[in-house]
C-alpha cells in the first residue's frame, strides 16, 4: 500500500474530514500490515484442513509463506526529492534516491534508506518495530522516529556534508546515530 | 476569561507570522498564559519562526479530528513558561478544518485557562481566513505602507465587519521614516486616513527582524532591536495600558551628515 501525496488538492480527502479519525491511507496500512506469522498460521491452518480432507498440498503452503515473507521485505524505490508537505508511506522498506526536505515525511513499516540528505521527518518501523533503522548520506532530520520512539537532535548545527553517511537504530529504548562504515 | 485575537492581513508577506510570534512572546514575558495557534494549514511557518519545529508530534488537524488530546498537541516553548504553540498540519490543506471546528477549538483553549489565544491567519480571503476568524473575539490587521497591502487590508476590514468582528486594530509594519520624510512612502496618517481604524502600533523596518526570525528567536526578546521595542509597546497596549507611539526618528550619524553635505554641494 503506497500513498504519495504530492499535491494536497489531488489527495483523496473528504472536505469535512471530521469524526472518522485517521486518513484512509493509514487504515489501509493496518489492514495490509498483518505480520508474517499470522499469514503463515492461516496458511498452515488451511493446509491442515485440506490435509485432513485428504488433498494436502505442501508446496502451496510454502508458496504462501514465501509470498508473505517477500511482502514483509519489499522495498519501494522513490527517485527524486521529497519537498515540504509531501509524505511517503509504505508497508515495507523505502529507498529514496534524493533528499527529504524539511516539512516532508517518510513513513515505512520497515527500514528507510535515503541516498541523499534527510532534513525532514523519518519514521521507520511505523507499526512499532524497534529493529528498523534509518540510513542517510547526511543525517539532519527535524525528527527521527523508530518504532514507538520519537526523538530530535540536540539544538545546534550538524554537518551538511554528504560524505559522512550515518544510520540510526534503537538499543535499549534509546535511538542511536552512528557513522556507517 | 481568555481572549482570542486573530492576526490577519489579506496580503501575504506583510508580517503576520512575525507579529504573531512577537506578540505571543511579549505577552508571555509579561507573565500571561498564551497559546499561539497556526491556522495556515499546509504552509505552516510559525513553528519555524518560534524555533519549535523539531518538537511537533501532533498538530491542529489531529486535535480537530480527535486523534489526540489538545494538551498533547500543545508545544511548550523552550524559553517562556506560559507560552504554548499549536502547530498547523503540513501535509493537509485548508479544507481539513471547518469554521465550526475552529470555534470549538478556541473554546477549549479558553477552558484550558489561557489568557490570550493568538491565531496566525493565512494570507487570502478563502477557507483558511474563514477558519481563522471563526473563533476570534478581536482582530488585528497587519499592513505595510504600500498601496497593495493597504488595499488588501481595506478588503479584510470589510470582511471582518461582515463577520461580526467590528473595530479591528491596525499594526503598520515595516515603516521607514526616512522614506516617509522624503515623500517616497505612505505615512502613518496616509494609511489611517484610508483605513479609518484605530492604530495599535507602528513597527519600523528593521534588519534585526530578519536575523531573529532566521534564528528562531522573536525580536521582542532583543533589547536593542527597534522593532522589538515596537512589539513590546504593542504588547502593553493589548493588555490595556496606554503607551504613546514610539519615536521613530533615526538619529543622524556623522556619516549621514557628511553625505547630506556632499549632496547639497
Amino acid at each position: 500500500m503506497i500513498t504519495f501525496e504530492q499535491d494536497p488538492y489531488q489527495s483523496p480527502q473528504t472536505a469535512s474530514a471530521g469524526e472518522t479519525a485517521e486518513e484512509t491511507p493509514e487504515i489501509a496500512l493496518t489492514q495490509t500490515g498483518a505480520s508474517m506469522e499470522t499469514i503463515i498460521e492461516e496458511a498452515e491452518a488451511k493446509a491442515e484442513e485440506e490435509a485432513a480432507a485428504g488433498k494436502a498440498e505442501e508446496t502451496d503452503v510454502e508458496a504462501r509463506a514465501l509470498n508473505a515473507f517477500c511482502k514483509e521485505h519489499m522495498a519501494y524505490f522513490h527517485k527524486g526529492n521529497l519537498r515540504s508537505g509531501m509524505s511517503l508511506e509504505y508497508d515495507g522498506t523505502i529507498v529514496i534516491l534524493g533528499d527529504v526536505n524539511p516539512g516532508a515525511q517518510v513513513k515505512a513499516t520497515g527500514n528507510i534508506i535515503i541516498l541523499g540528505a534527510l532534513k525532514g521527518i523519518a519514521h521507520a518501523g511505523s507499526m512499532g518495530e524497534p529493529e528498523a533503522y534509518v540510513f542517510a548520506l547526511n543525517m539532519n532530520p527535524i525528527q527521527l522516529r523508530i518504532g514507538e520512539l520519537i526523538t530530535r537532535f540536540p539544538d545546534g548545527e550538524r554537518s551538511k556534508s554528504l560524505k559522512n553517511p550515518e544510520y540510526a537504530y534503537v538499543e535499549d529504548g534509546i535511538v542511536y546515530v552512528s557513522a556507517f562504515e | 476569561m481568555g481572549e482570542v485575537i486573530v492576526i490577519t492581513s489579506g496580503k501575504g508577506g506583510v508580517g503576520k507570522t512575525t507579529t504573531s510570534a512577537n506578540l505571543g512572546c511579549g505577552l508571555a514575558i509579561s507573565g500571561k498564559k498564551v497559546a499561539l495557534v497556526d491556522a495556515d494549514i499546509g504552509l505552516r511557518n510559525l513553528d519555524v519562526v518560534m524555533g519549535l519545529e523539531n518538537r511537533i508530534v501532533y498538530d491542529l488537524v489531529d486535535v480537530v479530528e480527535g486523534n489526540c488530546k489538545l494538551k498533547s498537541a500543545l508545544i511548550k516553548d523552550k524559553r517562556y513558561a506560559g507560552l504554548f504553540l499549536l502547530p498547523a498540519a503540513q501535509t493537509r490543506d485548508k479544507d481539513a478544518v471547518s469554521p465550526e471546528q475552529m470555534q470549538k477549538l478556541c473554546q477549549s483553549l479558553k477552558d484550558e485557562g489561557f489568557d490570550y489565544i493568538i491565531i496566525d491567519c493565512p494570507a487570502g480571503i478563502e477557507q483558511g481566513f474563514k477558519n481563522a476568524i471563526a473563533g476570534a473575539d478581536r482582530a488585528l490587521v497587519v499592513t505595510t505602507p504600500e498601496v497593495s497591502a493597504v488595499r488588501d487590508a481595506d478588503r479584510i476590514i470589510g470582511l471582518l465587519e461582515a463577520n461580526e468582528l467590528p473595530n479591528p486594530s491596525l499594526i503598520l509594519n515595516r515603516l521607514r521614516i526616512d522614506m516617509v520624510k522624503k515623500g517616497e512612502m505612505m505615512s502613518i496618517e496616509d494609511v489611517t486616513e484610508i483605513l479609518a481604524v484605530d492604530i495599535l502600533g507602528v513597527v519600523p523596518d528593521d534588519e534585526t527582524i530578519v536575523i531573529t526570525t532566521n534564528k528562531g528567536e522573536p525580536a521582542v526578546t532583543d533589547e536593542n532591536s527597534k522593532a522589538g521595542q515596537a512589539y513590546r509597546n504593542i504588547t502593553r497596549r493589548i493588555m490595556g495600558e496606554d503607551v504613546p507611539l514610539m519615536n521613530l526618528e533615526v538619529e543622524e550619524t556623522f556619516m549621514d551628515k557628511l553625505k547630506k553635505l556632499f549632496r547639497r554641494s
